[in-house]
């Protein structure tokens, strides 16, 4: 076996360099990457993007009725109050609906919030369509403030049979610290 | 340790160095090994220990000796120790050993990178077990670690969790490299890859393994330290992101790692049996391809561990259909073994028993998961005892045991010594009854009801708990038996063979007993006949 | 096997047509249950925690039947109808698990998963918290009553009622007596815990309320820190589990207990106008 040359050492040793270098920039690579991949596959279900009507508009399907209902929790020790307009609505698929939910911050200092949904049964989130929504929106309210935040959403004709019930949940996550550290850089 | 040999004419024949730097600067594969088996057998008993206060807190209902929060501690780091510095170390401790020996290379292909992988992790461990006396106490968030009790909710310690995890990482991936190298390239000539030891083929298959899975571990620890210290949130909701993300990485590591643990002791076992009964291994060929099903199938199963966590119904499906499938080559190395044994000409020898030992109480293991594959029927054993049960049969009774079995076969070969049989047979019917009164039991109460990492649990579980103590116990201390056995056979005994075993195929047991330091440094005349 | 699995999974995954709907949420260490209702005075919320003593687990008395598997208010649920859980998490990952019922669904924060279940056979089923969730996820255990429909909603009604007269026993005057005995009482369900019975916590996670600190401070921050909590620990907003008469009598059982003889009482009032200028 012959001494392994200095040319092609040098050449293994700045290929795999150079592998180590394009593995790093993939990872930031993989920002864009990740918004195409959802975008062309529509997966991600809780992605904020917000749903566009089509043109021609969606067929109202006039028989069928789902109940829709809104869960609102605070986490950890989340303190504001947040609560549904309503707790319960019975819409049909293709209509556009409209509901509000209150919130407001009793503590003594400003703070901001982040609302995260989650949908139950997991298969109808992705006909659930939110055309206007506070999902994973940086909500600020002053000490004593409140606001009223919009929802309006279509059911998806396509929603199946077996749903008759959906459950629309919003977590209400405090992250006055992140976006405090986030800003200070 | 060993001793040395004058008489071979090498180029240029010199001994071990005397002293403590011996030790230090060694890039001798038979000094690496034997280091790597004693600091997995150190890691062993102190795991071995903290199981002991586990079940002492166990044996009866109430809160005795322990409070909760050291109980969690407890759990967790026995469950880091025993998987990272006793079996895994074990396992690298007996490829270092014997891979070189079985496939007639003078050592391993990069010694130096050999010595680093070693020392690492005497430093990963001594800064986790550190963390016991760190403000806030050890990890206690399980040994699977899950998010976010382990990130937004952990304590101090868990930078340091999070550093000796990538010690670790580093650690197996720099072992695994090794192993692949010398396996493709150093091999005697005109052995092929079919030709080679089933250990070899295990070992192989395992470094590949573990250098697909340990980036991943790597990857997932390194989210979380970003997500505690850095603001990211890949497992927070309230940032966008799942803490159900952190499961599925951690358990595609997490799976491939089980069977890191068991491959090895396959080829342990599939060396030993054919040995003691005199008759060729079953089906080397299937064993090889079955091997590799395994590995292969074991990336494509892991959310098994998840199926309590909400997954889409068609992802339930998929993970149970596959994972049933992997009972399909394991249970085809099983019959070969059986197989092997089938009309031959028996003996029970230490090493032996604890190799009939393995195949019966591992696929008892074996047959629990199967219970544990059907997604319905999971719901209700998912994080109780029968989940416990089964993972320490097939990793006490199967990985421990197939280590034991190891040790005793091949200490003769490593010391020149034969081990003392009677005490050698002591110790394994001390340790076949330890095992089976602690884990047994265990299925019983995790049917019952009793969920795992539980403190104190409801009175109806208390019979089984307390039996499931006395058996760890009787475990335990046989394994101090262990430990005088092995430096008994160090220090001298009745002096062993190199053949020492009749009927003993392979390239190992045609050197000197012990090993010289240097062996095979020019490489051996192989027969005919394949060595499998 | 794989055959039939699928099937009853299938199954399992189906929990529309329900008849009532229950919102379990796991907390560090106890589980909340809520009664959705479309009408907000209808709804029945309460929080359900071991009711076996710390001297039982710490051997000091016998342990009682149940040990470790009885809560103070458990879940009342109707028999032959179709109940369907939206089960989800205050901190930690939790797991809800009713072997009886062939439920175990893991509680997730953020998220919200649904379970189902139809009892057939009234009588009390008992299950378990299972995953490891911190200190006491041994100690979070689940009950479920199941009752013919004319007793639940006998019991409904007077959950319902409860709730209206706890709001208006808000509007009396509690002596310093009444308030510590319901304080302490409070304190054991729900602080106890963490800050442990002799009130010296477990620090620094689980600060001691003994003679420092808010609890021989001011008392609108003392009050403020038990209705708000901590952000960024694990300090909960109690008014969310407590009652405005439960914080007052926590808050002033805290401030006189151990030693600390702060001397001053909280009327429940006060706390229900902090609260609702708060809303």
């Amino acid at each position: 076996m012959a001494m392994p040359n200095q040319k092609l050492q040098t050449r293994t040793t700045l290929k795999l360099v150079g592998v180590v270098l394009g593995m790093f920039a993939f990872g930031f690579a993989l920002v864009p990457l990740y918004d195409i991949y959802c975008q062309v596959t529509g997966a991600n279900g809780k992605t904020a993007s917000a749903y566009v009507v089509p043109e021609d508009g969606i067929a109202v399907d006039a028989d069928r009725w789902v109940t829709v209902q809104f869960l609102t929790n605070n986490n950890a020790s989340m303190p504001w109050s947040f609560r549904p307009e309503v707790r319960s609505m019975k819409v049909r698929p293709g209509e556009m609906n409209q509901t509000t939910f209150y919130a407001s911050n009793p503590a003594g200092y400003t703070m901001t919030a982040q609302a995260i949904p989650s949908v139950a049964p997991f298969h109808a989130a992705e006909y659930m369509h939110k055309t206007e929504c506070f999902c994973f929106e940086q909500q600020v309210l002053a000490t004593g403030e409140a606001i009223d935040m919009p929802l309006r959403f279509i059911i998806d004709p396509y929603l199946p049979e077996s749903v008759q019930t959906l459950t629309l949940s919003y977590t209400l996550f405090d992250i006055t610290d992140m976006t405090a550290s986030a800003a200070a850089e | 340790m060993s001793a040395v040999i004058e008489n071979h004419h090498d180029d240029h024949h010199h001994g071990p160095d005397k002293g403590l730097m011996r030790w230090v600067l060694t890039t001798n594969h038979k000094d690496i090994g034997t280091l790597y088996l004693w600091f997995s057998f150190a890691m062993f008993l102190t795991g071995g220990c903290m199981a002991l206060v586990i079940r002492a807190e166990l044996f009866q209902p109430g809160l005795q000796l322990v409070v909760p929060e050291f109980f969690n501690q407890m759990t967790t780091m026995h469950g880091l120790i025993m998987v990272f510095g006793a079996v895994m170390p074990a396992f690298v401790g007996l490829a270092n050993w014997l891979v070189p020996m079985m496939i007639g290379a003078p050592d391993m292909a990069l010694p130096r990178m050999n010595n680093y992988s070693f020392w690492i992790l005497p430093f990963a461990f001594s800064m986790l077990l550190s963390t016991l006396f760190m403000e806030g106490g050890a990890p206690n968030f399980g040994w699977t670690f899950y998010a976010p009790l382990s990130t937004e909710y952990a304590p101090p310690s868990v930078t340091f969790f999070i550093f000796a995890v990538h010690l670790m990482g580093i650690s197996s991936i720099m072992g695994s490299i090794n192993v692949v190298v010398t396996i493709l390239n150093l091999r005697a000539p005109g052995m092929r890859l079919m030709d080679m030891p089933l250990f070899v083929w295990t070992w192989l298959i395992t470094a590949y393994l573990l250098i697909a899975v340990m980036p991943v571990l790597a990857g997932v620890v390194t989210m979380m330290l970003m997500d505690i210290h850095f603001g990211t949130a890949f497992f927070s909701a309230g940032g966008g992101g799942d803490p159900v993300l952190f499961q599925h990485v951690f358990w595609f590591f997490g799976h491939p790692e089980v069977y890191i643990m068991i491959l090895p002791a396959f080829g342990i076992v599939s060396a030993i049996i054919p040995t003691f009964a005199r008759k060729k291994l079953f089906g080397y060929d299937s064993m090889v391809y079955a091997t590799a099903s395994i590995a292969f199938l074991s990336f494509i199963v892991w959310a098994h561990h998840m199926f309590t966590v909400g997954m889409p119904i068609a992802g339930e499906l998929y993970f149970m259909y596959a994972t049933m499938l992997i009972a399909v080559p394991t249970g085809v190395k099983v019959f070969n073994w059986a197989a092997t044994m089938w009309q031959g000409s028996m003996t029970f020898e230490t090493p032996m028993l604890f190799a009939v030992a393995f195949v019966i109480l591992f696929t008892i293991g074996g047959l629990s998961g199967l219970m544990l594959s059907i997604v319905p029927a999971d719901f209700q054993y998912h994080d109780t005892y029968f989940v416990v049960a089964h993972f320490h049969y097939v990793l006490v009774p199967g990985s421990i045991f197939s280590i034991m079995a190891a040790a005793y076969y091949w200490l003769p070969k490593w010391t020149g010594n034969m081990y003392d049989e009677t005490l050698g047979k002591t110790h394994f019917w001390l340790s076949f009854v330890g095992v089976n009164v602690t884990f047994f039991p265990q299925h019983f109460i995790g049917l019952a009801g009793m969920p795992r990492r539980y403190p104190d649990y409801a009175l109806q579980f208390a019979d089984w708990n307390m039996v499931s103590s006395v058996g760890a116990f009787i475990f335990g201390f046989s394994q101090l038996l262990f430990l005088f056995i092995v430096i008994k056979c160090i220090m001298g005994g009745k002096k062993a063979t190199d053949e020492v075993w009749e009927g003993a195929e392979g390239l190992e047991w045609t050197i000197a007993s012990p090993a010289p330091y240097h062996t095979f440094s020019t490489p051996p005349e192989l027969p005919e006949r394949s060595m499998a | 096997m794989a055959v039939p699995a699928t099937s009853t999974l299938r199954d399992m995954y189906d929990a529309s047509g329900a008849d009532i709907d229950i919102e379990v949420r796991g907390y560090q260490w106890k589980w909340q249950y809520t009664y959705l209702s479309d009408d907000p005075t209808q709804e029945v919320k309460f929080i359900s925690s071991l009711l076996t003593p710390p001297d039982e687990y710490y051997n000091r008395t016998p342990k009682r039947e149940h040990y470790l598997s009885d809560v103070d208010n458990p879940l009342v649920i109707p028999i032959n109808k179709r109940v369907r859980f939206l089960i989800t998490s205050n901190d930690v990952i939790h797991s809800w698990w009713v072997p009886d019922f062939a439920v175990k669904k893991d509680a997730i924060p953020g998220f919200v998963h649904e379970a189902w279940a139809v009892v057939e056979e009234p009588g009390i089923y008992r299950g378990k918290c299972t995953e490891l969730c911190g200190k006491d996820h041994g100690f979070m255990p689940i009950v479920v009553k199941a009752v013919e429909q004319a007793e639940y909603e006998s019991w409904l009604a007077m959950k319902q009622q409860e709730a209206l007269q706890v709001y208006e026993t808000v509007g009396k005057t509690w002596t310093m007596a009444e308030l510590m005995e319901t304080g302490e009482q409070v304190y054991a369900q729900a602080c106890q815990s963490c800050h442990q019975a002799n009130g010296q916590g477990i620090p620094p996670a689980f600060p001691s309320l003994v003679g420092q600190g808010l609890a021989i401070g001011p008392v609108d921050a003392h009050i403020d820190i038990v209705v708000n909590g901590k952000a960024g620990s694990a300090m909960q907003a109690f008014a969310a589990q407590l009652n405005p008469a439960e914080i007052a009598a926590v808050v002033t059982y805290e401030r006189n207990a151990w030693g600390n003889n702060v001397g001053d009482l909280v009327q429940p009032r006060a706390v229900n106008a902090l609260i609702s200028s708060e809303e």
